[in-house]
């Protein structure tokens, strides 16, 4: 079937109407040779018959009288008819009067009753009653070949199958230019949906032939194309748009890259020029601290001292911005050493416990005994800063700070829990986000009785992540939501690979 | 001599068998010579038509084979006129002793005995319908319609086609197919 329904059109066509012709000839044709041959059979045995009643009639005088060599005589004269192969008289007793056969043959049957034939073994046997007026005088058994009846079948069929074949050849020539008529349509049809797609050119039109199925398929391919063709104005246009589009958010955007660029050259030119004055304020909040310069009264100190710490955020701020920079300026990097992450961990909870008692929290660190990682000390120190400081700025007093780490087969995990205001899920992602707009919500919650909250989500955590990343590990926070702490992860590589990081930039 | 052997023979066969009846009789080739001539003249009158004023052609009137003077058919022909008919009715045999009869026959005999008397039948048949029958040489083509002659142990017949014109009497084909045919003529 599969063959088939790949068959041309034209095939079909031709297929279809060759074989109903074929079926249509080679039927009535059998039902004419069958019919002919009846016929020829028929006149076959009509034709012996009369010869066997006209010899038979000859016959009466040499039956009546015993005349067996006039009835012989008679016999013989057969030898001109063609076909008749052997000839008897019987007389009517039943009694073999007189015979002849063209060459020597089969025994002649008895007699039956009456007039009969048949066909038997390639001969037809006819037995004729001899009368005159109403006296039976014998039996004449007349024995004809049926080699002539065949030959006259065969020859008949032969004529028949060349018809056939003619008229076959005439209907494949007639076919052949009929099927045009359905075929032609088609594969202009297909030549103008071709010449459609090639060029498109939705103004082209099929050329309807006639209003049959085909012209109905040529009317709604026309409807089909007229659609396209206004779709394709729709679409051109919308295209149009989205160009016009794409242009203006091009410029957009490079307006905003400008704009980041002139953010980023504002924040390099901020804190190289916030350096040096701070470093001069610094150097010299801490010589008048330090009395070198004279002595200050307790008052002055304070002042000082609350400069002093001012200072030192301020110096912090300035180095988190730079070292952001840096980040986004692809120029991280980090510088492996032996370390013991529990000491790393114990020596900032031991620096940041001035803050935290004056706040009274609790902060726990669990850790095995020792937690051997390769890592850049510096970077991982801070990592560990800025989660506790994050932790300790959103917790409020009296709150409680756990850092449990736990050894696990290729990395180290810390999580740095509180018991802080949390996180909404939406802020989950973006507190890692550097230079971010600070949220209303999170300053409303911050303007409660925090003392450390002047900072607001600052750079600490975005810088953080980028160097957990620079080791090959993942930062990530989690929290069950606003009110109910939050938990920070450190997944860190006991090996930092630098091949498996993450880019900075 | 071929006349006397062959009476023998039949004498022979006279003698061993009683014939039978029917067509079949002939069949037996050892018959008398004049039961084979009794059986031939029935089989003529099968084949020949007499016309339809003749007296022969009436139902009611009995067919009649006359036979002038003796001879060894009359007994055999009165033997088959016991049983069988001619004409689809009774046939009669009449002994002739003189010619004056023979008009009144459908038809005559005229042995080889009776052959001074010959011309003087035939002129009394002529133009009538009466099948004249003889069975000796020479017969046929003084004018007797039907003579039979021996050829070799058979017994044949020939038919003198214009005597046969003359009386009016209609001899079917298949005499002629098996007659030897004198002063045949040409039809017109």
């Amino acid at each position: 079937m599969r063959i088939l329904a790949n068959l041309s059109i034209r095939s079909k066509l031709l297929g279809s109407i060759l074989l109903t012709t074929s079926l249509a000839l080679v039927g009535g044709f059998s039902f004419v040779l069958v019919d002919h041959a009846r016929t020829f059979r028929r006149d076959t045995v009509d034709q012996t018959v009369l010869m066997a009643r006209v010899i038979g009639d000859h016959s009466v005088g040499a039956l009546a009288f015993r005349d067996q060599p006039e009835g012989e005589r008679i016999l013989a004269r057969l030898e001109a008819v063609p076909g008749v192969e052997a000839a008897r008289l019987y007389d009517a007793g039943g009694r073999l009067f007189a015979s002849w056969t063209r060459a020597p043959g089969a025994e002649a049957p008895r007699p039956p009753e009456g007039p009969s034939h048949e066909f038997l073994e390639g001969r037809l046997l006819v037995f004729e009653p001899i009368a005159h007026r109403g006296e039976p005088y014998g039996t004449i058994y007349l024995a004809a070949s049926t080699r002539p009846l065949e030959a006259k079948i065969r020859r008949h069929l032969l004529v028949l199958l060349t018809a056939f074949a003619l008229l076959v050849l005439l209907s494949a020539a007639f076919a052949l230019s009929l099927q045009r008529i359905i075929s032609g349509p088609i594969l202009r049809l297909a030549e103008t949906a071709r010449r459609v797609s090639r060029v498109h050119d939705y103004s082209v039109r099929a050329e309807k032939a006639g209003s049959d199925e085909i012209g109905a398929l040529c009317d709604a391919f026309n409807e089909m194309l007229a659609e396209l063709g206004r779709k394709n104005v729709e679409l051109r246009e919308k295209s149009d748009t989205l160009e016009r589009l794409y242009t203006q958010e091009r410029e957009v955007s490079r307006t905003l890259q400008e704009l980041n660029e002139m953010k980023t050259n504002f924040l390099v030119l901020t804190s190289h020029e916030t350096r040096t004055p701070l470093t001069v304020i610094q150097g010299y909040t801490e010589a008048l601290l330090t009395g070198v310069l004279g002595e200050l009264g307790p008052r002055q100190r304070d002042g000082l001292a609350a400069c002093q710490r001012m200072v030192y955020r301020l110096v912090e701020t300035v180095s988190n911005i730079q070292q952001m920079l840096e980040i986004q300026a692809g120029l991280l990097e980090a510088r492996l050493t032996a370390l013991d992450l529990r000491a790393v961990a114990r020596e900032v909870l031991d620096e940041i416990a001035p803050v935290i008692e004056q706040r009274r929290l609790e902060a726990v660190l669990e850790a095995p005994e020792a937690l051997p990682v390769t890592a850049d000390k510096d970077k991982v120190e801070f990592v560990l800063v800025s989660l506790v400081q994050n932790a300790i700025k959103f917790t409020p007093d009296g709150g409680r700070i756990r850092v449990r780490m736990t050894l696990e087969p290729e990395a180290a995990h810390v999580v740095v829990e509180d018991t802080g205001i949390g996180l909404e899920p939406s802020e989950i992602d973006r507190i890692f986000q550097a230079f971010y707009p600070a949220d209303d919500s999170l300053e409303h919650h911050r303007s409660g009785t925090y003392q450390y909250m002047a900072r607001g989500p600052g750079l600490g955590l975005a810088i953080a992540r980028r160097y957990v990343e620079a080791h090959g590990g993942r930062l990530w926070a989690e929290s069950p939501g606003r009110g109910k702490g939050s938990r920070f992860h450190v997944v860190l590589p006991l090996v930092a690979d630098r091949e498996t990081a993450a880019p900075l930039s | 001599m071929t006349g006397a052997r062959l009476q023998f023979a039949l004498m022979a066969g006279f003698l061993l068998r009683v014939p039978s009846l029917g067509a079949d009789m002939l069949a037996q080739t050892a018959l008398p010579e004049f039961q084979v001539k009794a059986e031939f003249i029935e089989r003529f009158t099968r084949f020949i038509d007499w016309p339809a004023e003749s007296s022969a052609s009436d139902a009611n009137m009995p067919f009649v084979i006359g036979i002038l003077g003796h001879s060894p058919l009359t007994q055999f022909l009165d033997a088959m006129a016991a049983t069988r008919r001619i004409k689809d009715k009774p046939f009669v045999v009449k002994r002739l002793s003189a010619v004056e009869g023979v008009e009144g026959c459908h038809v005559v005999f005229i042995p080889r005995s009776q052959a001074p008397r010959l011309r003087e039948v035939l002129a009394r048949t002529a133009h009538r319908p009466i099948l004249t029958v003889g069975d000796t040489e020479g017969f046929a083509d003084q004018g007797v319609i039907i003579n039979f002659f021996g050829e070799g142990d058979r017994l044949r017949f020939e038919i003198n086609e214009a005597a046969a014109r003359k009386s009016g009497l209609r001899i079917g084909s298949p005499l002629f197919g098996l007659a030897r045919v004198v002063r045949a003529e040409t039809l017109r």
